[in-house]
This record gives structure tokens, sequence and C-alpha cells, in this order.
């Protein structure tokens, strides 16, 4: 049993079939009675039979050991970082064609605009050497563009939404509607830990310079997943857990008598009430402690040396900043953390686009590219997919005024891109193409079912078969959808 | 004591007819003194309920215990439990309300809720026993033929054996992958049992519903009314598989909904089994001379349907696996359907030597797959430790302190695979000794000691070899686009366009503005080059070209 803690929790009684069962009875004076002789029996006598498809663990031999994800919160612009359209340069300032718009929906940010004058990106790109006929990518990125021959680029992600919101709630969870559990939740529960001294799923996030929306804590929630699978934020400044330090003059021996007694009533009340969170706080409770140990080994950077500090950038030792949570992230995988997620924000260039860009480039390039290379020669890039999108891309033409020097983009769900690395995932390639607009997809489009599926596939889960019941139904990751993109896979 | 208890437990489907009657005579009663009350009546009455009273408690005790015996579907258990107390509790509320020989009408309405619970009370324990779709079954079988097939005499029965672990089945191997040593000991040691556990009380020697029997091999090869029950080597087309998997609630589920059912580690396993070619020791039908018991695992005839390799190793135990557990080691299997296992000591890396990685691994050093010792304190004495793992494929040793002598030793490795030596402190020694490991495909090399040349003597000696020396980080820029230049003046409808004769434009000044141009901003017009300050003017000038280019010549 306790080999199975997935397959445990589904014996248990949740509080919905308990009450049932009560109301069921023949009277509340019966139920009482009834009641009492539930509880005699106990959890271990609970009747359904979980709908598990397989244990917790791999279905298949993985590709891919954990993740690290970066998601570029505000949805950075394609046009001007991935998509290279020189031809755009002799269109500006024309109106995008109407063949091309297709009286697609705008944002209301723009939908009143006169007309929609076609912003060429002012970046200059240059081809860089990969595993094809090289690879287009923009000033902006000169580190990232160095790792190139282990990037698989792909220029064909669309979406559903057209607002940040559901962009990356649909992004984090596989739906629009908030309240499903997040991806790194899915693998959490999935796969279960592999470092019992942390938390299985990390939550690290940058504040980024311009434009930047809510962030909300159910981006890495759980949902209706136990709470255990929840994402843990480290905090940047100060203590990276709050009150995860005994106070002045408690013992840690003092820590585990209290923890043991606390589990102990516990307990108690959980056969009293079967309630599985409470099974689940006292995990915490003892993962805190745990934690009390290896969190500040995990954030102390004594041992890294200098060039290893250089490869980040000089932000490295800013707390908080996007290098000292690659850095952190590479320390998080180095120890077998499943889900490392990083927050970037500030991509939201609906004006004075080249100008913030140029700074969120400048905050995330050399870091990211440093995690690559630093994953590489580690021997752990192979075993760690690394996946670095935003929740959707940004429109051709300009928001607002349209100069050579400055313009804004708007949100655009149809077409984006995204890359990939390490784990699984064919280096040096890129996948799907767009118009000679950036403006549809011409070629190979992928979805962000099919991009969780295949996620899915490289940490050897089989998308359809990871569920939980709730409500009365099987819920899953990819919901009824999700196609396995295999041409990007080795 | 406790075989006493037992045997007081199984009284239960003898003691609960007594209440059932007794409440029926006590109706019998209540009818016929609706007309005439006679006190002598009313006693009778009276002790009778108070013995309904005391057999319903007694019928709920000997039930409890019955039940503590398992191998009952819960759901019902409870329901038939559940409303055993209330009938216990009812009848006990009659025998005291008999006493009130003025009040009839609590008497009377008591007697009726009794007797309104015990059918539902009666119908589930009665589901238990006969199963739930008994007593309408005459009913909705009546079309099907229920013709038994003749069973084989020579083979002897299965054996009822206890459910296998199904939460630890996966890790020591509940169900081995095709592959992985599929024989006929994986009928006798999983799928056995399961069908004993889950299928042989309605599809067995003393049922044969459906026509199916599934208590020997040829019984199993037969098949029911409805024809073959699995297809070797076909889990989608056998029928057993598909039966399994459809929703609970669907009237062709089986096992039938409020029976027990098998986890979906069961299922996997009978899965895998008919996906390994459904082996099955004892003779197909057309030997039966080779009949023999299939739960005896010695059985050694060779599978009948396709050769599998006998390779796989034996499952690990589950007492190791808790060692490791135990220690904060992670240990997974490497698939859901394979006895391998990865195995990673990054939680308490620095805190790992030697003596604790040998006596957590030695139990398990057959099924190890893929092992993670990076920042661990191990040495050179494992090396021989860890080049015995015979089917260890992938092992990191990054940030240890191994030393050459290490590497020779781990050379023995038959398996290796992908080896990580990042961050540790080798020499160039080390390059001969990689060269002969002819199993590897994948070294990391990064801050290992090694000098460049010995990275390229090592690159040279075995070209197929991935050398991961952190020395190939970057990739190379393959130079940058033309110059930027921004314009609008792609043909335009409705403007005619001719060839320049030179790119260079013909004025200096902005035609519109006024301003020095910008050589970025260039309109072909009248096959003249015309050079703008910003990108903005050419709108302008597009909007009336002639009147712009006379200003220019002023």
């Amino acid at each position: 049993m306790a080999f199975d803690p997935l397959e445990q929790h589904l014996l248990n009684l949740t509080r919905r079939r308990f009450f049932g069962k009560v109301g069921a009875t023949m009277s509340s004076a019966l139920g009482a009675a009834a009641l009492t002789s539930m509880l005699a029996r106990g959890a271990g006598a609970a009747g359904d039979q979980p709908r598990l498809m397989l244990p917790r663990g791999p279905h298949f031999a993985p590709k891919a050991k954990r993740v690290i994800y970066m998601h570029m919160e505000g949805a950075p612009s394609q046009l001007d970082l991935y998509d290279y359209k020189p031809g755009l340069r002799q269109r500006f300032n024309q109106d995008l064609p109407d063949s091309i718009r297709q009286g697609q929906r705008l944002t209301g940010m723009t939908s009143g605009q006169a007309r929609f004058p076609v912003a060429p990106s002012i970046f200059r790109f240059s081809r860089h050497k990969n595993n094809e006929d090289g690879v287009w990518l923009s000033e902006l990125l000169p580190h990232t563009a160095s790792v190139a021959h282990e990037i698989c680029f792909i220029h064909s992600m669309h979406t559903e939404a057209i607002n940040h919101e559901p962009g990356i709630t649909f992004f984090q969870t596989g739906t629009q509607q908030p309240g499903r559990p997040s991806f790194g939740s899915w693998v959490s529960y999935g796969l279960g830990s592999s470092n019992a001294n942390l938390p299985d799923f990390v939550v690290l996030i940058t504040q980024g310079i311009g434009n930047m929306q809510a962030l909300s804590a159910r981006f890495w929630g759980s949902g209706f997943l136990p709470s255990e699978h929840q994402g843990c934020r480290l905090r940047s400044g100060g203590e990276p857990v709050l009150y995860l330090k005994d106070p002045d003059g408690m013992k840690r021996e003092d820590r585990r008598a209290m923890l043991d007694l606390v589990s102990k009533l516990n307990e108690t009340e959980f056969e009293r009430t079967l309630d599985p969170e409470i099974r689940t706080r006292v995990a915490q409770a003892e993962m805190a402690y745990r934690m009390q140990m290896s969190v500040p080994e995990l954030t102390d950077l004594a041992s890294e040396d200098q060039e290893t500090l250089d490869m980040y950038g000089p932000d490295v030792k800013k707390p908080g900043s996007f290098a000292a949570n690659c850095l952190l992230a590479r320390r998080l995988a180095e120890r077998g953390v499943r889900f490392i997620q990083l927050y970037m924000r500030g991509w939201d260039q609906h004006g004075n686009l080249p100008g913030e860009i140029r700074a969120q480039t400048g905050a995330v390039d050399q870091p990211q590219a440093a995690l690559i290379k630093d994953l590489r020669r580690r021997g752990l890039l192979d075993e760690t997919l690394v996946i670095w999108a935003g929740e959707f891309g940004r429109t051709v033409y300009s928001q607002g005024t349209l100069t050579t020097e400055t313009y804004g983009r708007d949100h655009h769900p149809r077409c984006f891109s995204m890359w990939l690395a390490g784990g699984g995932i064919k280096p040096g390639v890129s996948y799907g193409k767009t118009d000679e607009y950036s403006y549809n997809i011409v070629e190979n489009p992928v979805d962000v079912h099919d991009l969780h599926a295949t996620l899915m596939h490289l940490l050897g889960v089989k998308h359809e078969l990871l569920t939980f019941r709730h409500q009365g139904r099987d819920f899953r990751l990819t919901d009824v959808s999700g196609k396995l993109v295999r041409p990007i896979m080795v | 004591m406790q075989e006493l208890i037992q045997v007081f437990g199984r009284f239960h489907p003898l003691v609960l007819h007594a209440p059932i009657g007794m409440l029926g005579a006590m109706a019998i009663i209540e009818m016929l003194s609706l007309k005439r009350q006679d006190e002598s009546v009313r006693r009778v009455f009276c002790g009778l309920a108070w013995l309904t009273a005391l057999a319903a408690i007694v019928a709920v005790a000997s039930g409890w215990v019955l039940e503590r015996e398992g191998g009952y579907d819960q759901v019902i258990v409870d329901r038939h439990f559940n409303l055993g107390i209330a009938t216990a509790v009812l009848s006990t509320l009659l025998a005291v309300s008999s006493h009130f020989k003025a009040h009839a009408s609590p008497r009377r309405g008591l007697l009726v809720l009794a007797l309104l619970v015990l059918v539902p009370t009666g119908h589930f324990g009665a589901s238990m026993t006969h199963g739930e779709d008994f007593l309408l079954e005459p009913l909705a079988k009546k079309n099907e033929s229920s013709t038994p097939k003749v069973q084989d005499p020579g083979q002897p029965a299965l054996r009822e054996s206890p459910a296998a672990n199904v939460s630890t089945a996966s890790l020591t191997g509940g169900a081995p992958a095709p592959n992985t040593g599929a024989s006929p000991d994986l009928f006798s040691k999983e799928i056995a049992p399961i069908l004993a556990d889950m299928c042989l009380k309605c599809h067995g020697t003393s049922k044969k519903k459906g026509g199916l029997a599934l208590h020997t091999p040829d019984a199993i090869r037969l098949g029911g009314d409805g024809g073959d029950v699995i297809v070797a080597g076909e889990p989608d087309a056998s029928e057993m598989l598909l039966r399994l998997r459809l929703p609970l609630d669907d009237e062709d589920h089986m096992p039938p909904e409020g029976k027990p059912q098998p986890s979906g580690a069961q299922i996997a396993a009978i899965e895998a089994w008919i996906r390994a070619g459904a082996p099955m020791p004892g003779a197909s039908a057309a030997t039966p001379t080779d009949a023999s018991p299939v739960v005896d695992s010695s059985a050694t005839q060779a599978a009948p349907v396709e050769p599998v390799k006998p390779k796989g190793p034996a499952p690990a135990s589950a007492e190791a696996i808790a060692a490791i557990r135990g220690a904060l080691v992670h240990v997974e299997p490497l698939a859901a359907d394979s006895t391998l296992l990865v195995v990673s000591f990054n939680a308490i890396a620095p805190t790992v030597d030697d003596a604790l990685m040998a006596r957590l691994l030695t139990p398990i050093r057959d099924n190890l797959a893929d092992l993670s010792l990076g920042r661990t304190k191990v040495t050179d004495a494992s090396a021989e430790f860890l080049a015995a793992m015979p089917r260890l494929r992938r092992l990191d040793l990054r940030a240890t302190s191994i030393t050459p002598g290490a590497v020779e030793k781990l050379a023995a490795s038959g398996s290796l695979e992908e080896l990580v030596l990042a961050q540790t402190k080798l020499s160039d020694d080390v390059v001969a000794t990689i060269g002969r490991m002819q199993d590897l495909t994948h070294v990391y090399l990064w801050g290992a000691g090694l000098t460049p040349e010995g990275i390229a003597r090592l690159r040279s000696e075995r070209p197929e070899l991935q050398v991961d020396a952190g020395d190939r980080l970057v990739t190379e820029n393959l130079g940058p686009e033309a110059e930027l230049k921004f314009s609008s003046d792609a043909p335009l409808p409705g403007v005619a366009t001719a060839a320049p004769a030179s790119l260079e434009p013909i004025n200096k000044v902005c035609p519109v503005s006024g301003d020095p141009i910008n050589p970025k901003y260039l309109v072909l017009y009248d096959g003249k080059v015309i050079g703008f300050c910003c990108p903005n003017c050419p709108k302008t000038f597009w909007a009336d070209p002639e009147k712009c280019l006379a200003g220019l010549k002023k």
C-alpha cells in the first residue's frame, strides 16, 4: 500500500462519497448507527475500485525525466524574435490585406483602428547553423542563437484564447476556464516525486520590464488533484519559502517531536472523517521539515564556480532575476525535481515594442542560453525537457503609431513561435510554417493540446491514460484532444 | 477463539431467516387482530417481537463478522449492513411498542416500516450470494443458449489463490513486458490468480455462464458461446479484454457490476499477457497428452503461440524497494510493464557513500537500468560493483571523486551505453579505456580533467561515440541578412513600375519634408529611385507623385 500513494489515495473515501452514503440510509437516526459501523471499518474497506489504468510512474520508458518550462507571460512577438519574414520590409506601412486577415476577431484594443499597417520587425536577423539548413534568429537573441543547434523551433503554434488570463490558463492547464490542474500538477500526480526532499513542482517568477498582466497562483494550482501536487513557489527575495525556518531557540528535535504529535492527532482525525486532504497536510508538514535542510542547500550558490556564474550573466546573483532563476532551475534539475516552472513577466508589448522587447530579451537571452549549455555539459539536457513559450503571438500590424523606430503589436492567437530542447526533442530543427505575414499557419499546425500530448509522451506518459475522476467523469490534461507531434521527436 | 468467532459469522445465512419469518408471522397476527383484540394473542405478539429483535441483532452481529472475511462487493455489503442495522433497530422499537396495548398505531407503523426495510435488505443480501442479476436473469437470458461446454477431464482446475499484491505489482514486475520474460510462468503467476479471483465463480467448474469456462488453459482456448475470448497477440481483438475495459455500467462489462473488479494493474497484466501471445502451459487442443496443472510454476512447456526471449530479470523484492525508499532514495520502474528500475540518489547525494549505496542496491542489482550517483561520495571502491550490474544502461557519476582506476573497472561492464563522467578528476589515461567500451554510445566528459588533445583522440578513435565535453556548446553564426531597407513600394495596385537605370536615388532631400534622405527608404517611380527621410513620407508621395516631384525640381 505504502508504495503507491496514488492508489492509496483513491482507495480512501472522499467526503462526497462519505456523505452520499450517510444520506442513503433510512433516516438520520439510523444514519448515525450506520456511521459508526462505517467508521469502525476504516479507510481500507472502501469499495470503489480505483479506475486508474496504471500505477504511478511512467507508462513506458521516458525520454525525459523532468521539465523546465519557461513561460513568457504576456506573449512575446514571434515577428521580432523567431519568425523571419524579410518580405515584410517591402510592405512597411501597407495595409494588411483582407485576404490575410479573413475577418479574424481582434481584441478591443485594436478592433477600432482605422487601418492595420504592416509593421516589419526593425531587428536584423542572422542565420545560425543547425541540423537543417540553418535557422534565422533575431539580433535580440545572440546567446540563444548560439545554442540553435540544440533547439527545435515550432513556428506553427496556435491557441483559442485571445487574452492573457485564458491564454495562460489554456497553456498551463489544458483548458481556458480556470479550475483544472496545471501541467506541472499532472506530471507530479502521474510520475510522483523523484527527490523526496524537495517538492515535485517548483515555481520561480521573474518580474519583467514592461506591461505586466496578473499572474495568479492558480496557474500552478492542482485543481481537483490532491493539493500536494500544486506548484511550490520559491520566493525571490528574503526567505525562498516563508516560515520554513524554525523560530529562534527551537531545536530541530523539538520540531520533530511536535510534528510526530501533530501527525498522530491528524491521523485520528483522518480515521474519523476520511478526508484525503488531512493526509496531504501531514505529507506537506513532513516535506516542509525536510525542506528546512534541502532548500538552504539548494539556494546556496557557494559551490558554483565563477565561470558558471559568468555564463548566466551579470544578474545571476540578483535574487529573482531570470539569470538567478535559470541557475536555480539547473540546480533543481540536477536534484531531480520533476517540474520546474519559470515565469518571465512583461512581454505584453502593445506599444513601444522595440524598446521593451530589447529590455526583455536582454534579461532572458543570456541566462536561457546558459541554461541549455550548462545542462548539456553536465549530461542533464538529454533527460531534461526545456520549454520556452508565451501564451499566444503578436500581430503583424501595428497597434498605434507606426514608425521605423517604434510600433506596438496586439494579441495574435492564430500563429506564434515557441521552442523546445533536450529530452527526446529533435535538436536543431524547425517545424511548421506561417504565411508571409506571420498571420496564418500554412504548414503543420500545432495546438496546445498537441503540445501537451507530445510533452507527456516524452515523459513516458500516455496522455489518454493519465486521468482523474472528478464530478463523475474522468478528466485528463488534454481533455478529448491531443495528437502527438512525432516529427519533432527523436 | 478467532475460529469460533468465524464460525459464529458463518451462522449468518441461517440466523437471518429467523427475523424474516417472525416479522411475517407478526404481520399475520396483526392483521387477524384488526377485528378482534385478544390478550393472549397480544402476548404472543409481544414475545415474538422480542425474539425478532434478538434474532435481528444476532443476524447483524454475525453478518458483521462474516463480512470481515472479505470477498464481497463493498458497496453492496455496506448497503446490506446499513439496512440490516435499520431492521434490527426497527425490530427493537417494535418490541418496545408492543407493550403499549392502548396505542396500536406506532406498533403497526413500525411493523410496516420493518417489513418495507426488510425487502431491500434481503435483496442486497441475496445479491451477494447469488449475484446481482440472479433474480431477473431468466428473463434477460431467455434468448441465449446456455449449453455448457464439455470440460477436458485431463486438466486440473485452477486453485483459488489470494489476489496479487496490486500496488507493488508494477515495481516488482506485476506485468512483465513481452520481451522481458513472458512465458507460461507468466500465466501461472500473474494471470491464473486473477482469473481465479475474478472469473471462476461464474466461469468455472460449477457455473459456465455464456458457455465459457476459464479454469484450464484448454477451456480458455475453447472460448464461450460467442466464440474465442482471447486472440493471442491481439489484445484489442480479444473479447476478454474488451469486456474488461467496457464502462462498469455497460451491460456487457465483465465482471458484472457489483462483483469484485480487477484493478487497472491486473487488466494491464492481462493485456501484456495477451500481447505476448497469451502463452499458457499445457497442451493445446491438438495434443491433449501434454496436460499439466496450470498453477504449477515449474511447468516447462514452451509457449504455444510465440517464442519469447527468456531475458527479463526477476522482479525486485518489495522489501528491497521499501528499504531504498525509506532512505529517501528515488526508485521507479523504467516503464509500467518492466521489471527494470531507475534509481537516483539526488535527494541525499552528499551523504551517500560506498557502503550505503552497496547496501541499498545489492538486492536490486539485476534490475538496475539507470543509476544516478551524481554529487555523491562514492569512490573507486564501488566501480567493480557497478560494472557487475548486468543490465545497467546509464550510469551518472557526475561530480564524484572517481579516478581513472574506476573507469578501468567500469570498462568491464557489458551493458553500459551512457556514462556521465563530467566534473570528475580523470585524466587522458581514460581515453584508451573508454575507447575499448564497445557498447558505449554517449559519454560526458566536461570538466573531467581530460585535455583537448585527449578528447580529440577519443573522437578520432571512436567516431560514432557521442562525446560531450563541453567544448561544442556554441553553434556557428552563418551571417546576418542584408542591411535593412523599409519601403512600401512593392507594386501597389494601379501603379506602373519600370526597371530603374540605377539604384542611386535621384534626390538628396526628401520630396515631402525637405529633410535629408535616409537610404533605407527608397521608392521606385517611373524608372527612377526616389529617396525619403522616413517611411511615412512615401505615403504622401504616392497620393500625388507628380506634384511632389515637381516640388523636388524646384
